[in-house]
């Protein structure tokens, strides 16, 4: 049978009382053997063919299949609910953690699907029997005791069953009476007593059927000699039967070792601690809930609450609150507990709750192992209105510890003083790349005008040589023939003669009055009123009719070169 | 010269073998409860590292652990004198606060969240700051210079950002120096100290208790110092009696 299998089951039509859609699956036991029959129930609140996913590939079904359906009141609405199920068993051939399911419920165009389920398959455990006579070897069929271990410690789980191999295979049993025990320790049992799975196997070299029965988890609660009295049953083969009586076994319990730690809390076996706070961020004076959660395999069910040593400005308000959940397993018993204190904070400030630690005794190891918690970091906000008188009075009334955060740095942290600010260095840096730039600017400034300067006194060489240039040319034309050329030249060589001194660009600019009026300024009287003579020589020819034909150019020309000596001058 | 080296060699060999440090060895003593010892172990590693935070905070553990509230108080002002932000530092404190005074009592630092942010960065650092600022401010008019016409918009926001950061950081850098060079505060190391009220020994004040810390006004010559608590009551205590941070 692979990963699924389908078994379709026709059921008697019935009334349905408007009940919510409600298929679940159920597996006993969760935690198992090799090889251990187990059950599998899917229940559904209504009718239709049952599917089961997820069934591990080493699973092997039984042949025994049960269906039916139940009726159940509701009283609180007074309805009848009808439930159909379905319960197969079988085994698991390889061990492992397994997931099963979901199952399916198909009614009609609808399906409905349950829940999952884990499973834990454990190796099968050697077990050891108790000695066997010769005349039970001989007997049609024989029963003896077997156990896990023939030695443990006081609080380790005992795994026992009664064990029957026969000759003959048998079809069932009649007039069981189970072993009983020397002491007032509970039988705890495990897996379906109900279920007899009979196998072959070989005894003392002789092929026999055999099966297990009566599996119970046994913690001895006294150090000494642990006596299982024998069991009793008639083993039948269809109407034959065999009365049986199986032998007796002792088991030796040891006592733990002496002086156990002070935080030991009597667990025997194999566990884990972890803590937890509800919140980190509280105001003080507030109750926080501090969890410590014990986890694993032994003794869970027998275990003393752990004890809280607290540093000061941390009260504990009465006992913790045990939550357990775990099953009893060939091992022992499996799964949690946890231990929900009351802490009040009467500090306030970025505090550390102190990790919490227990012991307990390991089988295998032998020896006491202690687990720790992690320091718990909590920000406490003051709370102005909390009274310190009120948990005085608490404190008072609970017995704590004084433990604190007393850890010291191992890393050296070095802080060097090195001083600059006032120093030297420090106006130098500061100031020196301001004052540098400052300079820079203040240098280009400075820069920019030079050139003007210059590109002005470039300005003025090139129109001094100008002005010489149209000199040599008047000087040129005084000789010829060209009058308008020359009175043209000469009133411009004036001008521009002037405008040097001025210092004006454009010399076209500059007016004759403009002239007359530097000439006055500069109390160049005589040379005003020779220049007012040559324009007014020059108009004379230029506007009559008649050109001068006396016109004296080389006189002007003298003229002018006395006037711009003055000019200049 | 083979053989130099090899005795060289020796004689480091044998220094890094032995030679524990003060701090080492205080840990070591604190480690195994000696914490007497472990005082004087981190006394010396302080003598030979003034700055060494860590002895001054495990110096606060080691009278802790000693019962003497007092001392590790004013160890633990010195580790947030060197670093204001040390969180564990002040954690210590409050849980000598709460053994002094207990659960009522109140600790609360000299310098304000932004002052702690500032004096957390050292006087040192904001003057490189400070120079690091100047040095832009200062690229930044020579490319204006060069570049008359770029950047229009944006040189008076730059220049002015840089301008107040160069002023910031030269402030923060001389209030960094002076939190780190004034010694204005104290930590009574005694059980019961002594006071007056003024200057004359007769008119005696109250009694100051231990971890009490105080504000200090002046230094007197005869080996006494004026402060002032947190209700700005002004006492003259024996230099002996106070710790200065």
């Amino acid at each position: 049978m692979r990963d699924f299998f389908i078994y379709s089951s026709l059921f008697l039509s019935g009334l349905v009382f408007g009940q919510n859609t409600k298929v679940e699956l159920s597996i006993n036991p969760v935690n198992m053997e090799v090889g251990e029959v187990f059950s599998i129930t899917i229940s559904s609140s209504v009718a239709g063919s049952f599917e089961l996913e997820n069934l591990p590939t080493s699973f092997i079904q039984d042949y025994s299949i049960h269906q039916g359906s139940t009726q159940e009141m509701d009283y609180n609405t007074g309805e009848v609910n009808v439930l159909y199920f379905m319960t197969y068993t079988g085994i698991i051939t390889k061990a492992g953690d397994y997931t099963i399911g979901p199952a399916w419920v198909k009614s009609g165009n609808k399906s409905y699907n349950s829940n999952k389920v884990d499973v834990k398959v454990s190796k099968k455990m050697t077990m050891s029997s108790g000695n066997v006579t010769v005349q039970q070897l001989n007997d049609p069929a024989f029963g003896v005791i077997e156990c896990n271990k023939k030695e443990v410690y006081e609080g380790e789980p005992l795994l026992v069953s009664a064990k029957v191999y026969s000759s003959y295979d048998p079809t069932h049993i009649s007039g069981y009476q189970s072993y009983q025990v020397n002491s007032t320790a509970l039988k705890h049992p495990i897996g379906n007593s109900n279920e007899i799975k009979v196998l072959e196997e070989k005894f003392k070299g002789k092929k026999l059927n055999a099966f297990s029965y009566d599996k119970n988890v046994i913690f001895p609660d006294a150090v000494g000699i642990f006596q299982i009295e024998p069991f009793k049953m008639n083993l039948h083969q269809n109407y034959k039967s065999f009365p049986i009586t199986s032998s007796g076994l002792k088991i030796k319990v040891k006592p733990l070792p002496a002086n156990p730690p002070s935080d030991f809390i009597g667990g025997v076996g194999t566990f884990d601690l972890k803590s937890s706070i509800e919140s980190t961020s509280i105001k003080q004076g507030d109750v926080i809930k501090l969890t410590l959660t014990i986890s694993g395999i032994g003794n869970l069910h027998n275990l003393i609450e752990p004890v809280l040593l607290l540093p000061k400005g941390f009260v504990v308000y009465g006992d913790p609150v045990p939550t357990e959940n775990f099953s009893i397993s060939s091992k022992g018993a499996e799964g949690e507990v946890s231990y929900e204190y009351n802490i009040q904070i009467t500090k306030y400030g970025k505090l550390i709750l102190p990790a919490c630690s227990i012991s307990y005794f390991d089988p295998e190891k032998e020896k006491y192992v202690q687990l720790l918690t992690k320091d718990l970091e909590i920000d406490v906000k003051k709370n102005a209105s909390f009274r310190a008188n009120d948990t005085k009075t608490v404190e008072e009334s609970t017995s704590e510890m004084i433990v604190h955060n007393t850890s010291i740095r191992t890393e050296r942290e070095i802080v060097k003083k090195k001083e600059l600010f006032g120093k030297p260095v420090f106006w130098t840096g500061v100031g020196l790349p301001l004052m540098s730039a400052l300079l820079l600017v203040l240098f280009r400034i400075n820069r920019r005008k030079n050139g003007d300067s210059i590109r002005r006194k470039e300005k003025l060489r090139e129109r001094k040589t100008e002005l010489n240039e149209q000199l040599d040319r008047l000087k040129h034309l005084s000789n010829g023939t060209d009058d308008d050329t020359f009175l043209i030249l000469l009133e411009q060589s004036i001008r521009l003669a002037v405008a040097i001194q001025l210092q004006v660009e454009d010399s076209a600019t500059i007016s004759k009055n403009s002239i007359l009026d530097y000439l006055k300024d500069r109390k160049l009287d005589d040379a005003e009123s020779r220049v007012r003579n040559l324009f007014a020589m020059a108009e004379k020819s230029r506007y009559s009719f008649a050109m001068d034909s006396d016109l004296n150019k080389a006189a002007m020309y003298e003229e002018l070169l006395n006037i711009i000596q003055k000019i200049r001058e | 010269m083979r053989t130099l080296f090899y005795i060289i060699s020796a004689i480091l060999l044998a220094q890094s073998a032995t030679g524990q440090s003060s701090f080492e060895l205080g840990n070591k003593a604190y480690l195994d409860a000696g914490y007497k010892k472990a005082i004087s172990h981190f006394e010396r590693a302080i003598e030979d590292e003034p700055g060494n935070i860590s002895a001054y905070y495990n110096l606060g553990m080691a009278h802790q652990q000693n019962k003497s509230y007092g001392k590790a108080i004013w160890a633990f002002e010195k580790v947030l004198k060197m670093d204001p932000r040390d969180q564990k530092a002040e954690e210590q404190i409050m849980h000598c606060y709460f053994e002094l005074y207990g659960p009522e009592s109140e600790w609360s630092s000299t310098i304000g969240p932004v002052e702690r942010i500032i004096y957390s960065v050292s006087s040192f650092s904001w003057s490189v700051t400070c120079i690091l600022f100047s040095i832009l401010l200062a690229t930044l008019i020579v490319i204006k210079s060069y570049r008359k016409n770029s950047g229009k918009r944006y040189f008076p926001f730059f220049a002015v950002t840089l301008g107040l950061a160069l002023i910031l950081s030269g402030y923060f850098a001389y209030q960094s120096n002076l939190y780190e060079s004034t010694h204005s505060y104290g930590v009574i190391t005694k059980k019961k100290v002594p006071t007056s009220l003024n200057d004359s020994a007769k008119s005696s004040g109250p009694e100051l208790p231990e971890g009490k810390r105080l504000r200090i006004l002046e230094f007197n010559k005869d080996g006494h110092c004026k402060v002032k608590d947190d209700n700005n009551n002004v006492y003259i205590v024996a230099l002996e009696n106070i710790d200065i941070i």
